[in-house]
C-alpha cells in the first residue's frame, strides 16, 4: 500500500481550507484559510495554544466533531487525490479508521468503558481489513506487543478503567493502527499523562512511524513533541496559519512574532533557578468577531498601525527552505536585512 | 464482588425487619376499636363485655411490642393467621391470589419491556424527528392518565366497542392482555422516556467520537457502543417499574375483578381484616425489596464499572 504514492505527492492536501462553527447562540470561525500539506511517511506537527483551532481544523473534514456541533467547511481537504469535504458519508466511513487513524487527546473517556478492549481494537481489523474474528484477534494481540503493552493476550480480555493512563494510551495507539491507515491524526496525544509517560508515548509514536513508514499529523502544544518527532511544523494562531516550515528551521531560527513569543515562554534547563516565567502578554482574540488585520498584532511587539488592517499574506523566507513560509511582512524584512 | 453481595443482602435483611414493623404498627394504630368490628362481624348483640372479651381473645389488650413479637413469631412459622371477617386461613387465601398477581406483574413487565424498547427505539433512531415526538406526546399522555381511567377506556374500546377481548374475569391468555396492558403502559411510556435521554447522553460522549474515527455508522454504534452504556440505568428503571406494577395491582384488580392478592388487600381495607392487612403489606414491602436487591446484583455483574466499585 505504501508503493502507490511515492514520496514526492502530498498524502493530504490542505487548501484554503476554513471552518465555521454554529451553535444555538453563536458562529465562530476556528480555521480561517489554512493550507498544508503532509507527504508519505512525513510527520507534521500542528502547534497553537488552546482554541487555535488546531483540533478543529483536522477533525471537522472527517466528520469527527462532537455531536450537536454544526459545522460549515469551504476550501478542500484532498486524501490521495480525493477531496474529503465533498466525499460521501460512504467514502467518508471507509477512510476513518482504514486510511486515517486517529488518537485522541484523553484515552480514558475516547474508550468505551463498558467493552473489552481487544474487541474493541478487532472490530477495527474486520471492518477494514476484511478479517474475521480469530484472525482480527490475533492482530489485536500483535498489535498490542507493538505498542508495548505486556501480556496482551490478558489485556485483551480487560476493561479500559483496570489499565494505567499510559497503557491506555497505547491501546488508543494501537486502535488507531488496526486499520492499517497511510495517516495518523494524533491529536495531543500526550496532554492527558503523566510527564515521565508523555516521553515514553513520542518515542513509541516515532518508532512506530519508522517502522510502519506511516505520515502522521500530531497536534500539540508542547515542543518537546515537536522536536521528538516532527519533520515539518505549523504555528496557528487564532485559526490561522503564522509560520510553517521543517522542524529545525522553524525552532531554531523563528521568524514569525508568535512563534517567537512561544518559542521564548518554554522554560530552559539552562535557566538559572528562579528566574522569571518569560509569557506573552495579552490573550487571545475572540474568534466570533471578523478579524481584517493580523490577529496577533494587539500583542506583537513589531506591530505597525498597517498590521491592524490589512490580513499579513504567507510568504516565503528569503535564503530559506522553499517549503518555509511566514504571514509576517514586518519582520520579513528586517530578517532578510538581517541575513 | 461476593463481599458486597453479602453486603447488600444483609441491608436487605434489616429492611425487611423494618419494613414488618412498619407493617404492623401502621395497621395496628388504625383508628376505630377493633375489638367493636370483629365483635360487629361475628353477628350478634354487641355489648361492652362481649368487645372486652374479643379483646381479651385476641390479645388486643396486650402492649405493641408484645402483639408484634406474637406476630413476627407466628409468620416466621408460615402462620399468618386467620382472616377475622371470613376466619380463612390467611396465608392459603393468599397462595390462592398468588397466581393472578403474579401474573399480572409478568404481564405488566413484558408490555413495560415492549412499549419502552420500541417507543425509546423508534426515538434514538431519528432523534427529534415526527416519529420521536410522536413517541413524546404518547410517552407524556400515557404517564399523565390515571391508572383507573385507562382501564376503563381500554375496556370501552377493546372490550365494548370493538369486542375484542374479555373485559373482567381471570379466564385464560386472552382474559390476561387488557390488565397488563393498563399496568404496563405508564411504566412503558416512562422506560422509554429513560432509555432516550440515556442513549442521547450516551451518544454524545467521547467514545462515540471514537467508534465514528473508526469508519462505523450511526446504527452500529448506537447498538455496540451506545447501549451496553445504558443497560445499567435500564435495568434500575425496570426494577422501580416492578414496584409500580405492584403496587398498580390494588387498583387494576378490582376494575378487572381479579382474585389476586391486590384485589384480597383492598377488600381486606374495607372491613379492616387486620391480620390480612399486615400478611399483605408484609408481602409486598418484601417482595419489593428482593426485587430491588436483585436488580443491584444483576447490574453489578453486568457492569464493568461497577464490578470495579465492587473489588475496591
Amino acid at each position: 500500500m505504501k508503493d502507490m504514492h511515492d514520496m514526492n505527492t502530498s498524502l493530504l492536501e490542505v487548501a484554503n481550507l476554513s471552518v465555521t462553527l454554529h451553535t444555538a447562540k453563536t458562529s465562530v470561525q476556528p480555521v480561517d484559510n489554512v493550507s498544508y500539506s503532509v507527504k508519505a511517511g512525513e510527520v507534521l506537527a500542528i502547534v497553537g495554544e488552546s482554541g487555535s483551532g488546531k483540533t478543529i481544523m483536522n477533525m471537522a473534514p472527517l466528520g469527527l466533531l462532537p455531536a450537536g456541533v454544526d459545522s460549515e467547511m469551504s476550501g478542500s481537504v484532498r486524501f490521495e487525490g480525493q477531496d474529503l469535504l465533498s466525499a460521501g458519508n460512504g467514502k467518508l466511513r471507509q477512510v476513518r479508521g482504514g486510511e486515517i487513524g486517529v488518537i485522541f487527546q484523553d484515552p480514558l473517556s475516547a474508550l468505551n468503558p463498558v467493552r473489552r478492549i481487544g474487541r474493541q481494537i478487532a472490530e477495527i481489523s474486520e471492518r477494514h481489513l476484511g478479517l474475521t474474528t480469530k484472525q482480527a484477534e490475533k492482530k489485536v494481540a500483535e498489535l498490542l506487543a507493538l505498542v508495548g503493552l505486556p501480556d496482551p493476550l490478558s489485556r485483551m480480555q480487560q476493561f479500559p478503567h483496570e489499565l494505567s493512563g499510559g497503557m491506555r494510551q497505547r491501546v488508543g495507539i494501537a486502535m488507531s493502527l488496526a486499520g492499517e491507515p497511510k495517516l495518523l491524526i494524533a491529536d495531543e496525544p500526550t496532554t492527558a499523562l503523566d510527564v515521565t509517560v508523555q516521553a515514553q508515548i513520542v518515542e513509541l509514536l516515532k518508532d512506530l512511524q519508522k517502522r510502519l513508514r506511516m505520515a502522521i499529523v500530531v497536534i500539540t502544544h508542547d515542543f518537546g513533541v515537536v522536536s521528538g518527532m516532527a519533520n515539518k511544523v505549523a504555528v496557528m494562531y487564532a485559526g490561522r496559519l503564522s509560520e510553517l516550515g521543517s522542524v529545525d528551521d522553524v525552532l531554531l531560527d523563528p521568524v514569525h512574532p508568535y512563534t517567537r513569543g512561544l518559542l521564548k515562554s518554554v522554560p530552559s534547563l539552562d535557566s538559572e533557578i528562579g528566574s522569571e516565567f518569560i509569557g506573552l502578554p495579552g490573550h487571545p482574540p475572540d474568534l466570533s468577531r471578523r478579524i481584517d488585520g493580523c490577529p496577533f498584532a494587539p500583542r506583537c511587539f513589531a506591530a505597525l498601525e498597517s498590521c491592524r488592517e490589512h490580513r499579513p499574506p504567507l510568504l516565503p523566507v528569503p535564503h530559506s527552505a522553499a517549503a518555509r513560509v511566514v504571514a509576517c511582512p514586518v519582520v520579513l524584512n528586517s530578517h532578510a536585512e538581517a541575513v | 464482588m461476593l463481599k458486597v453481595a453479602i453486603n447488600r443482602g444483609m441491608s436487605a435483611a434489616v429492611l425487611i425487619v423494618i419494613a414488618s414493623i412498619f407493617s404492623f404498627i401502621i395497621i395496628a394504630a388504625f383508628p376505630g376499636n377493633v375489638a367493636a368490628l370483629i365483635a360487629e362481624l361475628r353477628g350478634g348483640f354487641v355489648t361492652h363485655d362481649v368487645v372486652a372479651k374479643v379483646a381479651e381473645d385476641y390479645g388486643l389488650n396486650d402492649p405493641l411490642p408484645v402483639r408484634y413479637f406474637a406476630w413476627v413469631g407466628d409468620v416466621l412459622q408460615g402462620d399468618f393467621g386467620h382472616s377475622l371477617r371470613t376466619g380463612e386461613d390467611v396465608s392459603a387465601a393468599i397462595v390462592k391470589r398468588l397466581q393472578a398477581t403474579f401474573i399480572l406483574i409478568a404481564g405488566g413487565i413484558t408490555v413495560t419491556l415492549i412499549v419502552g424498547v420500541t417507543l425509546g427505539f423508534l426515538g434514538a433512531m431519528w432523534p427529534n424527528g415526527t416519529v420521536d415526538r410522536i413517541v413524546r406526546v404518547i410517552a407524556v399522555v400515557c404517564v399523565s392518565v390515571p391508572k383507573f381511567f385507562m382501564a376503563a377506556m381500554l375496556i370501552l374500546a377493546f372490550g365494548v366497542m370493538m369486542n375484542l377481548l374479555p373485559t373482567f374475569g381471570f379466564r385464560g391468555p386472552l382474559s390476561w392482555i387488557l390488565p397488563s396492558i393498563a399496568v404496563g403502559i405508564v411504566p412503558g411510556a416512562l422506560l422509554s422516556r429513560i432509555a432516550r435521554v440515556a442513549l442521547e447522553e450516551a451518544m454524545s460522549r467521547p467514545y462515540v467520537v471514537t467508534a465514528k474515527s473508526k469508519g462505523f455508522g450511526r446504527r452500529r454504534i448506537i447498538f455496540r457502543d451506545a447501549l451496553p452504556n445504558i443497560v445499567p440505568v435500564c435495568l434500575t428503571a425496570v426494577g422501580m417499574d416492578i414496584a409500580f406494577i405492584t403496587q398498580s395491582s390494588l387498583i387494576i384488580e378490582p376494575i378487572f375483578s381479579w382474585q389476586g392478592v391486590g384485589a384480597y388487600f383492598v377488600e381486606a381495607a374495607r372491613f379492616r381484616d387486620l391480620p390480612v392487612l399486615q400478611s399483605c403489606l408484609l408481602l409486598f414491602s418484601v417482595f419489593f425489596i428482593i426485587v430491588n436487591l436483585s436488580v443491584d446484583l444483576i447490574v453489578m455483574t453486568v457492569d464493568p464499572l461497577q464490578r470495579r466499585a465492587a473489588r475496591a
